[in-house]
């Protein structure tokens, strides 16, 4: 056999192993395995990945229940109140804007704070307060309950996406990347000190920013 | 497609009369199924929780949609699928933030994903596979769709479809072998 012969096996041993193959080049492809041990190694290979992938299991169950945050949705959709039907006056956006950016500046500060000054035990200024809601005071405890109300947020923007302009999507998914790196930053430190109480509670400011910016977002008049 | 013994058609319609305890039924039956298909998809088990719940909320909206033309797995299944490519489409450049999925997918290590060899190995290096070729994979060689049916809901030719599988299993072989 030539090297065109492995060429052309090798580049239809997918459709040969999935049966695809027209009959007469499924012929001369199995012709050809018989006489070169490359491909049928090939073959073998592939066939043996196509077994072990069918054997695995369809079902596999999440590390913990669902049914709850499931439910609290289900039974309350709306999360965040806020009137979608008209678009925003301008002023309206540029102070949204400008909230946003103001929310990056304090994160920003914070994280170049915390980075420079890990082990400092003196307080830093991003532990101003916050502005609180009803979300904020549902989910205003412990990190992982401050990142299941922020993901939840995420998702009822993601449905959003259509009524805001490309422009704001933008903006939101820029700014709500950067404290997203402030938050993986702060999770990094606190896996080497995990009773870092500063740590902790600059992850859950870092959160509470996050939740801030994504409320303002998903309360956004519709612009599309 | 196994599902546990519930009466799906008399639930859904329960379901959509508003009855919360008969959508947590259907929830139960195929809490797992839909979870090892975000799963897998999406590599990263955080994700899939989201993807997860997200699915289960669309499907309640959606509940008055559901004709029972098919099982609800079936349609619970086509709708998980578009849920995680939603996902995907939207998280664009946001995405090579869980591109290290490989390592994520053991979770917290205290359910039975936690499992020994040839398989978990395999569940690791699909995880591990760029984003279109595993979600062709996935879709293909583990829930058993067709290139046709691929190229509709992931909006992609057939024949990049069938490149992107081709890509998978050459980078699964190559994972597994080395």
């Amino acid at each position: 056999m030539t090297r065109f012969d492995c060429k052309l096996t090798t580049s239809r041993l997918d459709e040969l192993i999935d049966g695809t193959l027209e009959e007469s080049e499924a012929t001369t492809a199995i012709a050809h395995l018989e006489t070169c041990a490359g491909c049928l190694a090939e073959y073998e290979a592939a066939q043996s990945l196509l077994s072990a992938t069918r054997s695995l299991r369809t079902s596999i169950e999440p590390d913990h229940d669902l049914w709850p945050g499931i439910k609290a949705r289900v039974e309350d959709r709306r999360v965040v109140p806020g009137d979608f039907n008209h678009r925003p006056a301008p002023a309206t956006r540029r102070l949204w804007m400008a909230a946003a950016a103001a929310a990056i500046l304090v994160i920003s500060v914070s994280v170049a704070y915390m980075a420079g000054l890990e082990r400092a035990q003196t307080q830093t200024a991003s532990t101003a307060p916050v502005e609180t809601n009803a979300i904020l005071a549902a989910y205003g405890g412990p990190a992982m309950d401050l990142e299941l109300a922020r993901n939840q947020l995420r998702l009822n923007l993601e449905h959003r996406r259509d009524e805001l302009s490309p422009e704001t999507w933008s903006v939101v998914m820029e700014n709500t990347a950067v404290i997203d790196d402030a938050i993986a930053r702060i999770e990094h430190a606190l896996a080497d000190n995990p009773n870092d109480g500063r740590l902790n509670r600059q992850l859950a400011v870092a959160y509470r920013r996050q939740i801030d910016l994504l409320q303002r977002a998903t309360g956004l008049p519709a612009e599309a | 497609m196994t599902e546990q013994p519930v009466d799906p058609s008399g639930l859904v319609s329960r379901a959509v009369g508003g009855d919360v305890d008969a959508f947590e039924d259907l929830y139960r039956s195929s809490s797992g199924r839909v979870f090892g298909l975000c799963l897998r998809m999406c590599g990263n088990r955080s994700t899939a929780e989201e993807l997860t719940q997200e699915a289960f909320i669309r499907a309640w909206e959606k509940l008055p949609t559901f004709r029972g033309d098919s099982a609800f797995s079936t349609w619970m299944h086509r709708l998980t699928v578009n849920v995680v490519l939603g996902h995907q489409r939207s998280q664009g450049r946001r995405r090579t933030r869980e591109s290290a999925a490989g390592e994520e997918w053991y979770g917290d290590g205290s359910t039975s994903a936690r499992r020994s060899g040839v398989a978990m190995d395999l569940e690791r290096a699909i995880a591990a596979l760029p984003d279109r070729a595993r979600t062709v994979f996935v879709l293909h060689d583990v829930e058993g769709y067709k290139h046709t049916e691929i190229a509709q809901v992931a909006e992609m030719a057939v024949g990049t479809s069938k490149a992107q599988l081709s890509r998978a299993r050459q980078l699964l072989r190559k994972a597994l072998t080395s």
